[in-house]
């Protein structure tokens, strides 16, 4: 199993093809947005276990969580009409919260997490030497992916978090 | 027992010093700490302003979990599902009518919007006084910001 840790502008495209394409009805998510073939693969074979209840099937093996912490939810309401951009209301985004389909995990900001956060770097050196800031909310989902187990995949769309050591393996 | 707003400052100092005001040792009050500030320390760490080692933070942390949250002197309000769903809407008669401005707002830090989702008295499951939510308002304006 490998959960899969998504960031919020992830978060936004998995809601705006879960309510506009039907995602609900036909269990398959396409490669658009910020959604890659790699994470689109992993994503629907997530989806199909779940949909065909394999959970009864002891020889088909749980395939993990799609997981997104609390705070990406804050983040798109923090700027809900641009990121939404009408592919989603306000009250399908609270149904969203209220009650996620059974593949997906919404990850609560707590003390958990703490531990995780201390150990990211406060910065990252970039390939061209130039030194960047690790924003706290990037900071926040990659703790929350870290506090998950070794086996939990991150999916995050700011690819220069793959300098940080602990990410790179994990990125999806 | 009265409920009070644990200042930022209170928990840095407590990660300094081990240090705790006297009304919560004395049983006057109980402290509600938004999951924002504690996770704030690292920060406050990663930038120096804390001046112990790392292997402190950790060993502080945990300090702090069996200590004053164990015992009942600080209570850490978090943002899970639950509190997301009630917090960050405005809700009329069990219907969602919008986002709830406060913490919905791109103006402010995200740290801040936890904060203000944490500490919101939303229905019965918040057990603290509307005290902790005004005293954290005037913590910003006092701040200046």
């Amino acid at each position: 199993m490998a959960d899969i840790v998504i960031d919020t502008n992830i978060l936004a495209d998995l809601l705006a093809q879960y309510y506009e394409d039907n995602v609900r009805d036909e269990g398959r998510f396409e490669d658009k947005g910020s959604l890659n073939k790699d994470l689109v693969r992993a994503l629907n074979t997530i989806l199909k276990w779940h949909l065909q209840a394999n959970i009864e099937d002891e020889s088909s093996s749980f395939p993990g969580l799609v997981v997104a912490s609390s705070l990406a939810f804050v983040e798109i309401a923090r700027q809900f009409d641009e990121i939404a951009n009408r592919c989603f209301t306000v009250e399908q985004f609270a149904a969203f919260i209220d009650q996620p389909p059974e593949w997906f995990f919404i990850s609560p900001v707590d003390s958990a997490i703490f531990p995780h956060l201390c150990n990211l770097p406060r910065e990252i050196e970039l390939p061209n030497g130039s030194i960047r800031s690790i924003e706290w909310a990037d900071a926040i989902h990659i703790a929350t992916a870290m506090s998950r187990g070794e086996g939990c995949l991150l999916a995050i769309t700011d690819w220069t978090m793959k300098e940080v050591d602990v990410v790179r393996e994990r990125i999806i | 027992m009265r409920t009070r707003f644990f200042l930022p400052l209170e928990v840095i100092n407590f990660f300094k010093q081990r240090e705790l005001r006297n009304d919560l040792l004395n049983y006057d009050a109980m402290a509600v700490c938004s999951i924002a500030d504690l996770l704030d320390v690292c920060e406050a760490y990663k930038k120096g302003k804390l001046d112990i080692s790392r292997e402190d933070l950790h060993k502080n942390f945990e300090a702090f979990n069996t200590g004053p949250v164990k015992e009942g002197f600080v209570f850490i309000a978090d943002l899970d599902q639950d509190k997301l769903s009630s917090a960050l809407f405005d809700i009329d008669n069990e219907v969602v009518v919008d986002l709830w401005g406060e913490a919905a707002d791109r103006n402010i830090s995200p740290r801040r919007s936890i904060r203000y989702l944490t500490l919101r008295i939303t229905d019965d499951s918040v057990w603290w006084s509307d005290e902790v939510y005004r005293e954290m308002l005037e913590y910003h304006i006092a701040q200046g910001k």
